[in-house]
């Protein structure tokens, strides 16, 4: 409990203690997904927008969509492979990034949303669960390129699917003004 | 730099926590686990017109190692090689009962089991039908599902009965099965 309120009083005194530029973006990223421990499920790809939103100095709010093309996974049966067609999931909630630095960034994040998994004989939604680690590059006042390494689980009752991702991608940042 | 260190450390102990909460996060994952059905088998309207198939999945590796952690079923399929040896085009039906049953008759199944999957749809005399997993997984009836699902979580007994749809039919099944996808801890 001590650990807590000590940090919660440096992230206030970094914040006070900080004057940096707030802003709205938009940004397109890419990349790779992997299933964990999904023997149905193969890897695909993932591409998506977000709407980073930089209110207050080390927090921005970033809603999100996403869309993930599972790949194919082939289990052998009797000697005969069985292919089951990759999981599609459409996903769409908001992020929490602290974010550290100036040109060169590094956030940990954190995110909730809804996840829909579809692919044949399978069509539901899930509350969504994500967090991982950015880091971002501003080599000039309005652009970044970001990579980011994360965990996402879509969560039904007692039971998730897990899956693992890294993406790479670009934001513009339309809007920006001080903050204090 | 001390400080955010500190705050990543707290910031990354809070999200996993946050996520354990939901009680799932790391420990379930999706297995796959296959009954086999006899094989082959032949179902034929004048002399055999079904084939009754009592399953134990307690006879199978994956389900014993997860029984105890057993959460749910993720997906299913059942598949096989349909082979029409002789008769008009039709298809085949699954139809299923908790626990062990005997039914002798097609109209007894029909009247007392219930439809799991099907019809998977077969040719005329000499059409064979490799039935994938995305055909058949839009075969299976909700009502037989739900029954599936509870067996699975139950104590893994169940019979299934493959009956033809055609009047007149004459089909072989060639390394049939029945796939389960078990959401299970790990």
């Amino acid at each position: 409990m001590r650990r807590i309120g000590i940090s919660v009083m440096l992230v206030l005194a970094l914040a006070a203690g900080t004057a940096s530029a707030g802003g709205v973006g938009i940004g397109l990223f890419g990349g790779t997904s992997i299933p964990i421990v999904q023997d149905d499920n193969g890897s695909g790809t993932v591409f998506g927008v977000r709407a980073p939103v930089r209110l207050i100095p080390l927090v921005t709010v970033e809603p999100y969509f996403s869309k993930t093309a599972g790949g194919d996974k082939e289990q052998d049966f009797e000697g005969t492979p069985i292919t089951y067609g990759g999981i599609d999931v459409t996903g769409y909630g908001v992020n929490v990034l602290l974010t550290f630095g100036g040109k060169f960034q590094l956030y940990p994040y954190a995110g909730i949303g809804t996840f829909k998994l579809k692919r044949e004989g399978l069509d539901e939604s899930r509350t969504g669960y994500n967090f991982g680690l950015g880091l971002g590059l501003s080599p000039l006042p309005k652009i970044s390129f970001h990579v980011r390494g994360e965990l996402a689980a879509a969560v039904s009752d007692e039971t998730s699917r897990k899956w693992a991702s890294v993406t790479a991608g670009v934001s513009y940042n339309f809007i920006s003004f001080p903050v204090p | 730099m001390k400080k955010h260190r500190l705050l990543l450390l707290g910031l990354g102990v809070v999200a996993l926590a946050a996520l354990a909460a939901t009680g799932c996060f790391i420990t379930s994952a999706q297995v796959f686990a296959h009954f086999d059905l006899p094989n082959p088998f032949t179902i034929q309207s004048t002399e055999s017109p079904f084939e009754r198939v009592a399953v134990d999945l307690n006879t199978v590796t994956e389900y014993t190692d997860n029984k105890d952690k057993l959460k749910g079923l993720a997906d299913v399929a059942i598949i096989g090689k349909f082979t029409n040896v002789l008769g008009p085009a039709g298809g085949v039906e699954v139809w299923i009962t908790a626990g062990e049953t005997n039914y002798d008759t097609v109209e007894g199944i029909t009247t007392n089991a219930t439809k799991l999957w099907g019809p998977g749809s077969i040719g005329a005399t000499g059409a064979v039908n490799d039935i994938t997993w995305d055909e058949s997984a839009k075969l299976f009836k909700a009502a037989g599902k739900t029954i599936l699902i509870n067996e699975v979580k139950g104590d893994g007994q169940f019979t299934v009965y493959i009956i033809g749809t055609a009047g007149e039919y004459h089909i072989r099944v060639d390394k049939g099965g029945i796939i389960l996808v078990l959401d299970a801890g790990v």
